[in-house]
């Protein structure tokens, strides 16, 4: 019976570490020599490359959405840095052991993936002529439209708790990416943040994103070696953070069976893991924001009601007359987005506080500081802290104790803790509310540097924790290649 | 307390105190024999306003906690109407109640702090056969509320799981004798509990299945909590007492964000305040309105 209940439909996503050569299709050796050929061929099949450890594990398609991680050295690290970064090759997932990693992603909407097959016309005769199709003989038959390239798509929006957002955000903040291994204060930390101007353009991070139609039949599909071109953060007073991606594979398989894989050339068959983290979500009743006025580096606690930040990303993608991307390059990124605080401030010296006046003033000064057009911008910061265990105490109006009087030492200090910050252009400021006047900011988020390659404050900056360890230190260890982290 | 925020208690207290100070020769509201806040005793001397807490609603929240609580008051003026005339004494009353409400919006307290953002009013409701008027005051103030999160979610735990937290939680509030509650349960009233007034109950009223997200239900249970006190006199410290006792409750309730990690999440949506008749016994009843959104893993 060909019936098919959306229910029952899961997702999942795994990451695999690059960089990719995007057109090594081979499949099948084991001899570890090639670590970084395409997930899929151009027909779907995994490529079944692996390591030389024995057993041997899986680097092509194979291993994704496996609930093996796809390192040994993980399990075996002994408190060293490089024992918890994975090699080229290996893929991702949100680790919950030493040993094993899950998937799941809550995505909502029971969205599907768009093939993107470009269809190319011709012109057709003057006339009333129809055009022409071929009949499976380029040679014989007439044809007035030909197949292009392939690029297929996927949109979806998710909750994330922190672990999901890591792992989705690694694909779009590529080696802005980093989580801390070294023994003290740093271990566990994760940091997605946007990079200064030397990032290299081959994806670090490649994505693969699958949706489970059934458990065993061929009949699942997965946008292997995906790239995101956006990356968007909401929250509103009835909405928790909710996080919206775009992304653009190399090839759409869609005779995925999730059921049959085999993630170590000593496995039997095993199943796509669609595991959901059990982390908590990130309501604006529990988030305390904070706005800086200008440069200064002291931020008032504001009340916010709603709170959204689009990334969008150039990825190109590059065909050299073939049905599949030979090469995928990840571009230059450009952040808006919008707070809305309350008119007039808030606090005890609330008058003075980020308020309309002083904010509007502040935009409007935008290069008139000096005596030519080409002024220099200041810059103002936002930022948004979920601490769960020690919440920020700080009045509205008052300034916070964060991020500017706490140390390094406690920068997310608990389990989950999330921290986003921004650094700002005002771009526009609207004014409205229902009981009591708002005012919307809209930004842009840019780099602020000290020197070409020094990032003092970043565009943006999402800090927050692993869950505890315990057992092995390595139980919440994603493997990411950055391993320092610095608030 | 800072500026537009307030308590039922004390916001019905403070419109009370704007309505007595009209009550002078030449004010609007000269005339009127008495203002009281509740129940009206069984004798009264007319004609009188009395202000009644009616319901508390808690839109969502924004960053830190910070509300926009609606609260609802009705406000009677009884009069005693001897010939059909002198309903318009009663509709006179109203409005002039209506002028002093609307020309002091934020409500100030004592200390002439404003408590109120805004105010708005229903129609005036002429109810003949029982001599008064009746309109109804919506005030939004502000009320901030941190709530404690932990760090995980529990998947699927039963409507009884997240029952017995709630219950526990509110169970510790009995031993401290100036929270004034003697017992809490986990049924519905019970007649022959009156002699453990004031008490709580809290139940579970639904439970239903919501589908948001793929992998993953999100069941909602809708649990009641009541809390009853016995209308021992008609005076209005009763209220106040039942009033300062309610407001216990809803700080303990607003301050759980998941219990213990057994919901995503969890909001106290609204209060009703009323009245109830059991046994020849009446009761100050208020009910507490709790949402909880929970896990439910495939």
């Amino acid at each position: 019976m060909a019936l098919h209940a959306l229910w029952d439909d899961q997702y999942a996503f795994s990451v695999r570490k690059g960089p990719i050569d995007w057109t090594d299709k081979t499949t099948g050796t084991t001899n570890g020599n090639t670590t970084d050929a395409v997930s899929h061929t151009d027909a779907g099949v995994s490529t079944q490359h692996a390591t030389a450890d024995s057993p041997a594990i899986q680097l092509g398609g194979s291993a994704h959405f496996s609930a093996t991680r796809g390192a040994a050295a993980i399990t075996t690290g002994t408190g060293s840095a490089a024992a918890g970064v994975l090699s080229k090759g290996r893929h991702i997932g949100i680790p919950t052991s030493g040993t094993a990693v899950i998937h799941g992603i809550p995505v909502s909407g029971n969205p599907d993936f768009s093939v993107g097959t470009e269809i190319i016309e011709t012109a057709v005769a003057d006339g009333t002529v129809v055009g022409r199709v071929g009949g499976g003989s380029a040679t014989t038959d007439g044809s007035s439209i030909f197949r292009g390239g392939s690029s297929p798509t996927f949109s979806m929006e998710c909750v994330p708790t922190n672990m999901q957002l890591m792992l989705l955000g690694s694909t779009f903040f590529q080696e802005g990416t980093s989580q801390g291994l070294a023994a003290g204060s740093d271990k566990g930390k994760m940091q997605l943040r946007t990079v200064a101007d030397d990032q290299v353009s081959d994806p670090l991070y490649v994505g693969a994103f699958l949706k489970k139609m059934s458990a065993e039949d061929a009949n699942s599909r997965v946008l292997s070696d995906c790239c995101p071109s956006s990356f968007s953060l909401s929250a509103d007073r009835s909405t928790p953070l909710t996080l919206g991606m775009d992304f653009t594979g190399r090839v759409l398989v869609t005779d995925y069976d999730a059921g049959d894989k085999a993630v170590t050339t000593a496995d039997a068959t095993t199943a796509a893991d669609t595991t959901l983290d059990i982390g908590r979500n990130y309501a604006m009743h529990d988030c305390i924001a904070t706005i800086s006025e200008g440069t200064s580096t002291t931020q008032y606690v504001m009340p916010v009601d709603s709170f959204s930040l689009n990334g969008s990303m150039e990825t190109g993608y590059t065909f050299y007359n073939q049905p599949t991307p030979q090469s995928i390059l990840t571009g230059p990124q450009s952040w808006e987005g919008s707070i809305t605080i309350p008119l007039a401030g808030r606090g005890a010296t609330g008058s003075e506080k980020a308020t309309n006046q002083t904010l509007t003033k502040l935009m409007a000064q935008v290069g008139m500081t000096g005596s030519v057009p080409s002024g220099t911008v200041n810059p103002i910061h936002i930022s948004l802290f979920w601490e769960a265990q020690s919440p920020i105490s700080a009045a509205f109006g008052s300034p916070a104790t964060l991020p500017n009087t706490r140390s390094e030492a406690t920068k997310v200090a608990n389990d989950r803790d999330l921290h986003i910050r921004l650094t700002c252009v005002i771009t526009d400021i609207s004014v409205g509310g229902d009981a009591e006047a708002t005012q919307t900011i809209s930004f842009r988020c840019l780099n602020q540097m000290t020197s070409a390659t020094v990032v003092a404050a970043h565009a943006v900056s999402i800090d927050t924790k692993a869950p505890a360890s315990s057992g092995t230190d390595y139980q919440s260890i994603f493997g990411f290649t950055n391993t320092t982290v610095t608030y | 307390m800072a500026d537009y925020q307030t308590t039922m208690n004390d916001l019905i207290a403070n419109m009370k105190t704007l309505f007595k100070a009209k009550l002078a020769t030449g004010q609007p509201l000269e005339g009127i024999r008495q203002i009281k806040r509740g129940i009206l005793p069984e004798t009264n001397q007319f004609p009188l306003i009395t202000i009644i807490p009616e319901q508390e609603d808690f839109p969502a929240y924004s960053s830190s906690g910070l509300v926009r609580v609606e609260r609802t008051v009705n406000i009677y003026v009884f009069g005693q109407v001897h010939r059909q005339e002198d309903i318009f004494n009663v509709q006179k009353y109203a409005d002039a109640a209506i002028e002093v409400l609307r020309d002091n919006q934020t409500i100030p307290d004592s200390d002439g702090n404003p408590t109120v953002i805004a105010i708005d009013f229903t129609s005036v409701d002429m109810e003949e056969d029982r001599s008064a008027a009746l309109f109804t005051a919506r005030c939004t103030s502000e009320e901030t509320r941190t709530r404690t999160v932990s760090p995980t979610v529990s998947n699927n735990p039963t409507s009884k799981e997240v029952l017995d937290k709630i219950y526990t939680k509110l169970n510790n509030l009995v031993p401290t004798a100036s929270n004034k509650i003697r017992a809490v349960f986990r049924e519905e009233w019970d007649a022959s509990w009156a002699r453990l007034l004031p008490s709580v109950t809290c139940q579970l009223d639904s439970h239903t299945q919501s589908r948001v997200v793929a992998g993953r239900d999100h069941p909602e249970m809708s649990f009641g909590i009541n809390f009853y006190s016995k209308v021992a006199s008609a005076a209005d410290s009763t209220l106040a007492t039942h009033l300062a006792t309610a407001e216990i409750i809803k700080g303990a309730l607003a301050e759980e964000a998941d219990w213990d990690g057994k919901c995503q999440t969890s909001s106290l949506n609204g209060i009703n305040y009323g009245q109830r008749l059991e046994s020849n016994e009446l009761l100050y009843q208020t009910t507490f309105d709790v949402l909880t959104t929970t896990r439910h893993n495939y």
